[in-house]
């Protein structure tokens, strides 16, 4: 985890791999409100907003494959520790309807069982859009900037 | 008739001192040519000029001792100054050299106080190329991008944002 000479051994530099992440995050919460979460914060710098939340999350959830996908589709109620843990149902109702998911609308008391058969229905849909838009189909179903940007027709 | 003679015989023994003395006093006036008069009048002048003498060269030494006396005083009080000042001196570039090494070290933590690693960067090359934080040997400048610091309270903070993204461990660079 550290390198360098061992004068600043105690001493972290971010990766770009941590950077592009946090910059994904933080486009999934500017995709998702941007009245609460301007551009101007979309920056990959883990300080504002981001510096206010995101070390103080849980660890990424299983169910969610990326920072975007948390970020878009998190629950945003409870404490810190508690949010973004589990996809909120208005959240996935949307995101099924945009991808045209006949059976879109998911109940705001779901079980956790059902919101992750749906979260596996909207995978198999991104992961077929992904593939039919030549979108890093390598992904598969996971949902990042690039394609949210290519369904909703918006600039990269 | 007896008292007579004695009487007599008195007289002529004062004339005999008077004459001896006479005598005495023309030897003493043909020995140093000055009459016992003038040998009082001459002593006693004698006595006058030595005492005149006397007090001019105590007079004269007693200024001499007190002015050496004040010299000093004042050479010790100058160098009582200059030592002062010159501890003083001494006390202030310390204290001078210590304040700025603080604010410089005050600076450089300031400087990379932020989550961006390019902001730590660009905030450190300003101060050192503003002058605020002294580079004579160019330590700072020249050491290479990769070696430069940001700050190690951030360092748990990053781990869990890390954990919060999924992303792996891989490091930092």
């Amino acid at each position: 985890m550290l390198r360098g000479p061992s004068a600043f051994q105690t001493l972290v530099f971010p990766d770009a791999q941590t950077r592009e992440a946090i910059y994904e995050f933080q486009r999934g919460r500017n995709k998702r409100n941007p009245a609460q979460w301007p551009a101007a914060d979309v920056n990959g710098e883990l300080s504002g907003r981001t510096g206010e939340l995101l070390p103080f999350l849980a660890p990424m959830p299983p169910i969610f494959l990326s920072p975007f996908e948390r970020a878009l589709l998190g629950n945003n109620e409870g404490a810190l520790g508690q949010r973004l843990n589990q996809p909120l149902p208005s959240q996935l109702s949307l995101l099924l309807d945009i991808v045209k998911v006949t059976d879109f609308e998911v109940k705001a008391n779901s079980p956790p069982a059902a919101i992750t058969a749906k979260m596996a229905e909207l995978r198999d849909k991104l992961a077929e859009l992904r593939r039919a838009r030549d979108i890093d189909p390598e992904k598969g179903g996971v949902l990042d900037s690039k394609l949210y940007n290519s369904l909703l027709s918006l600039p990269d | 008739m007896a008292d007579g003679l004695e009487e007599r015989r008195f007289e002529l023994d004062a004339e005999v001192k008077r004459r001896e003395l006479a005598i005495k006093e023309a030897e003493v006036a043909k020995k140093t040519g000055l009459t016992t008069a003038q040998a009082t009048v001459a002593g006693a002048v004698l006595a006058l000029l030595s005492g005149l003498s006397g007090a001019l060269i105590t007079a004269w030494s007693t200024k001499d001792i007190e002015g050496d006396k004040a010299l000093s005083s004042q050479a010790i009080e100058r160098l009582k100054v200059e030592g002062t000042l010159n501890l003083e001196k001494i006390r202030q570039e310390a204290t001078l050299a210590l304040e700025q090494k603080k604010f410089e070290t005050s600076l450089i933590f300031e400087a990379i106080r932020t989550p961006s690693r390019e902001n730590s960067i660009r905030n450190l090359q300003f101060f050192v190329a503003a002058g605020f934080i002294s580079d004579k040997d160019g330590r700072i400048s020249k050491l290479p991008i990769d070696q430069l610091p940001s700050s190690p309270l951030q360092s748990s903070i990053w781990a869990n944002a890390q954990r919060a993204l999924g992303v792996p461990d891989t490091g930092f660079s």
